[in-house]
């Protein structure tokens, strides 16, 4: 809308897939691309973070291993809180996928890098990996018990098909709320900060004072927000692994 | 918050409606499948958001009572000295 200057204002084009190295193997296309490239980086920066500032092992922390120390402590509480001790044989997994998606939200707030969770196809191979890990826990642990799952306590015979059915339809939508909030988050949010960054620069040295300020705080918010819908993702595998060990209702 | 009830609404709609259509294929019975499936999903995405409406109500008790316990142990160590 306000570009003037030859080259059109996209603000969808910071989720453009751009082939790095172009890759085909048997009629697939498996290339190398720009989200590829940053869940690389993803999962070197946790890495980096939690091998490199543990390393030390100082029984007194500094800043990097408190902050590793933090983050292992706050992963063990959420899991511990939501699933109980048995839980925590689960432990590795969701601290993985929290790390993941923090540092993939995070990197993704400094500018020109790739946001890899505003893709929908990603946060939805995460949620089918703890759909269907959690499925195969709660057969694996309860047997063909685990299908009372699907049967509400307490419901008059009539009822019973109409409302087993609600509940299988319930079951699987918890990979596409799970994966559509994470998605719609980030890119809702980006996208909006684009917006405004281009009304900075339309509105030139007078009237771009005011975009800016918002933008600053809006930076603020979607940084909360990133954390927070790491947060939320984390906090629901854990509570659909408690519903597959402890099957109440 | 809002946002989080209509995905997990959508989500329903969404699953029960695909579910219906390739009943309908299979079937061959084009519409009744799919507006039946659609209302369970509906129906389904319902229950989801009451089912995180309770579940946010209970945490935000146990917030509540943990807090007052607090505040009674605190008030207690203030009336015993």
């Amino acid at each position: 809308m306000a570009a003037e200057n030859g080259h059109g204002f996209d603000p969808m084009h910071q989720f453009e897939i751009q082939r790095i190295l172009p890759l085909n193997i048997g009629g697939l296309d498996v290339s190398f691309t720009n989200s590829a490239l940053f869940m690389v980086v993803v999962v070197a920066a946790v890495s980096l973070f939690t091998i490199a500032s543990m390393s030390g092992r100082a029984l007194v922390p500094g800043r990097m291993q408190s902050m590793a120390e933090l983050s292992y402590e706050f992963v063990a509480n959420m899991v511990r809180e939501n699933t109980g001790t048995e839980g925590m044989k689960y432990f590795p997994f969701i601290f993985t996928l929290f790390m993941f998606i923090l540092f993939a939200n995070m990197l993704g707030m400094i500018p020109y890098t790739f946001t890899v969770t505003s893709h929908i196809i990603v946060t939805f191979v995460l949620a089918m990996v703890v759909f269907i890990g959690v499925t195969i826990i709660g057969f694996a642990k309860h047997g063909a018990g685990y299908l009372k799952l699907f049967v509400p306590s307490g419901v008059p015979a009539m009822l019973l098909p109409l409302l087993v059915v609600i509940e299988v339809i319930s079951y699987l939508t918890r990979p596409i709320s799970l994966s559509v909030r994470l998605f719609a988050n980030m890119m809702a949010g980006h996208t909006m900060l684009k917006v405004f960054a281009s009304f900075v620069v339309g509105l030139g040295i007078i009237g771009g004072w005011a975009p800016l300020a918002f933008m600053v705080a809006f930076t603020g918010l979607e940084i909360l927000v990133a954390f927070l819908q790491a947060y939320v993702f984390a906090i629901l595998s854990c509570i659909y692994l408690n519903d597959a060990l402890h099957m109440h209702h | 918050m809002a946002f989080k009830v209509a995905t997990e609404f959508l989500a329903g709609l969404l699953v029960g409606g695909v579910i219906g259509w390739y009943l309908d294929q299979w079937f061959g019975t084009r519409p009744v499948l799919f507006l039946l499936f659609f209302a369970l999903g509906a129906a389904a995405g319902m229950l989801n958001v009451f089912r995180n409406a309770y579940r946010m109500n209970r945490e935000m008790q146990d917030e509540m009572s943990r807090g007052e316990t607090k505040r009674d142990e605190s008030a207690g160590d203030a009336g015993g000295h």
